[in-house]
């Protein structure tokens, strides 16, 4: 994945506006979400909170190998972009299913009134890092006091999270912005900069003497790569979501086994990625969607408790404009129940 | 004629006289009507000549202090990705130029029409010239989501953005223009009879076209802008797209060609406005362009 900035988006008025109109289409249009096509296949769409990249490995090689058409699912990839993180699109129905980089969106989005849920988490730990150098290294919360990190504007909520944990004052650290370049950390007008780990290419640039402080291991602990639904997808179509989900295990299974053949599906299917890159990545990218958790709950296995630390964590720093959601309002452990022998095979 | 050629070169219906006798006039001797004049080459020569010293300054610079290549890859470096990634540049390439051009078309076409019906009626210019004002200032990077919203993530977005860029200009530049008829001309006509399609066709639309190809020259680079910034939200392919990419993946060798490759492409739509121009109002002075 090599998604470097939107996580933790705050609702900004563009995108309530987006909201709003991807309700008001929602009410208004006759958006299709799932078409079924023979009698016993779905036509399912799913919509990405960013580019097509390794993020959907598994689905590609599922998409590639057949592993969906055996479950009945025609599946087609919607790419997102920057500012474009497709939580209307998934609103709308335009999209069956989504994707998103990060969690917090999607808590944002239901507590901005946005009937979309959690059914499956796709990385178990959330590859958001802190980067910085040998010389000046931050490899705890303490080290970040008195000097200067640089974050996406998403993010700054972040490192206030981050530090408001760890009992640090805000005005101990100094923030700055940043784009999707690591300039600032090279050039030593910042000690720190953010980026996810699964972005080999960016790490490249950093170089050998690079320390990392990964958020969740910081103790802000978040889910990325999080498949998403509509309340309304998850009462009239959780047949649907479960084949898909089962078709998506399988792909990811298959990547896992054979990460270099699901690198050539992925650049096949997506020409403009590099290889070389990709097969770099592929380490990092499956590292995060397969660890002790999916051992024993299978892949893309969540927790209630985590997402309730994840509201919590939101709460306490007023970022909901809105009503609290409540863990059940976010999140929903139905698909992965009824998909769980096949996911433990797998994780 | 030989003094005046420089500047009536494009049009001149006859070959250049070989009294020319410079370089210049040699090379023209065998043109036909639309070949450069001659002195174009000199002409353009200082504009070659300085963008090959500023890559060579770039080159220098770039070796010369080490810059990294996620900063600035060297000339050598993009002109490498156009070599080795080249079929990478054309498959992102050709949807780009079919959605700049079906929205330079349909902009145009669509602000022609709303500019006709604009001269002929008060009512709906007074009614519909505020709203193309509105629509003309909403930040197309605003409005983009929306489109791929609507009109899901085929070409159908991208064309509207394209077309929406392209819209405004030629709708200011052509109302204009359908106006800029002398009184005198309008009086003569109605003396003679003339019906308003006659005063449409003979006199209000050739006055039109100097103004119609300004706007049209201006649509021409912004309709790939638009194709650019519509790429940039849920496609798969399209320059936007592979700069997207290339931007998050510290691929700078390889987003550097792809800006050149856009901006030849707008340089190329410039140009063909440009030639198409100078065919078709041969009364019109040349610019130096």
């Amino acid at each position: 994945m090599s998604e470097p900035t939107t996580i933790g988006p705050r609702l900004s008025r563009r995108r309530l506006l987006q909201y709003g109109g991807a309700l008001g289409a929602a009410a208004t249009s006759s958006f299709i979400t799932v078409r079924s096509l023979a009698a016993d296949t779905a036509e399912v769409n799913m919509q990405l909170g960013w580019l097509a990249s390794n993020g959907i490995l598994g689905e590609v090689c599922a998409k590639r190998l057949g592993y969906y058409a055996e479950e009945g699912v025609e599946l087609t990839v919607t790419p997102g972009g920057p500012g474009v993180d497709g939580v209307a699109s998934v609103a709308a129905g335009r999209a069956g299913v989504g994707q998103l980089s990060s969690s917090p969106s999607l808590m944002l989005a239901r507590s901005a009134g946005i009937p979309v849920k959690a059914f499956a988490a796709g990385y178990q730990k959330h590859p958001f890092t802190y980067f910085s150098l040998a010389d000046n290294p931050i490899r705890t919360p303490e080290d970040m006091v008195g000097k200067t990190i640089a974050t996406q504007p998403t993010a700054v909520i972040l490192l206030k999270a981050l530090l408001a944990l760890n009992g640090i004052a805000e005005d101990q650290v100094e923030v700055v912005k940043m784009g999707s370049d690591m300039n600032q950390l090279m050039t030593g007008q910042a000690q720190a900069v953010t980026g996810w780990m699964t972005n080999t290419n960016a790490l490249k640039i950093l170089g050998d003497d690079r320390v990392d402080m990964m958020l969740w291991d910081a103790g802000i602990q978040l889910y990325a790569n999080v498949y998403y639904t509509t309340d309304r997808m998850l009462a009239d179509h959780g047949d649907v979501l479960v084949r898909y989900l089962t078709g998506s295990a399988r792909g990811w299974g298959y990547a896992r086994e054979n990460p270099e053949a699901a690198v050539d599906h992925l650049v096949s299917e997506y020409r403009n990625l590099d290889r070389a890159g990709e097969l770099e990545a592929v380490g990092p990218v499956l590292g995060f969607s397969f660890d002790g958790t999916t051992a024993t709950e299978g892949w893309a296995a969540m927790n209630a408790g985590n997402w309730q630390k994840q509201i919590d964590v939101y709460a306490d720093l007023e970022q909901f404009k809105g009503e609290t959601p409540t863990v059940a309002d976010v999140m929903t452990t139905d698909v992965l129940a009824a998909t769980e022998a096949l996911r433990k095979q797998i994780g | 004629m030989t003094g005046r050629h420089e500047e009536a070169g494009w049009t001149a219906p006859a070959p250049a006289p070989a009294a020319a006798g410079n370089e210049a006039g040699c090379a023209a001797a065998g043109r036909g009507r639309n070949d450069p004049p001659p002195g174009t080459w000199r002409r353009r020569a200082p504009a070659i000549a300085a963008a090959a010293g500023l890559l060579a300054l770039w080159q220098v610079i770039v070796s010369g202090f080490g810059v990294p290549t996620y900063i600035a890859p060297s000339p050598v470096q993009v002109l490498q990705v156009f070599v080795e990634q080249g079929d990478i540049l054309w498959l992102n390439f050709w949807p780009t130029l079919m959605e700049a051009a079906s929205g330079f078309l349909v902009g145009n076409t669509v602000a022609a029409v709303l500019a006709v019906w604009f001269v002929h009626s008060q009512l709906a210019e007074r009614a519909f010239y505020p709203i193309a004002v509105f629509v003309n200032t909403i930040p197309i990077i605003a409005v983009a989501p929306i489109l791929v919203l609507l009109l899901g993530n085929g070409y159908a977005p991208k064309i509207v953005i394209a077309a929406l860029i392209c819209f405004f200009p030629t709708l200011v530049n052509m109302v204009r223009g359908l106006k800029a008829v002398s009184p005198q001309m309008l009086e003569l006509m109605r003396v003679l009879s003339a019906s308003g399609r006659e005063v449409l066709f003979k006199i209000r639309l050739q006055s039109s076209l100097p103004f119609l190809f300004a706007a049209l020259k201006i649509a021409s680079t912004t309709c790939v802008i638009g194709a650019i910034v519509g790429e940039w939200i849920g496609s798969n392919y399209g320059l936007g797209s592979l700069i997207i990419e290339a931007t998050y993946n510290f691929r700078a060798p390889l987003l550097y060609a792809t800006v050149i490759l856009g901006a030849g492409m707008a340089v190329a739509a410039f140009t063909i406005v440009t030639l198409v121009e100078r065919r078709v109002l041969k009364w019109k002075p040349p610019e130096v362009f």
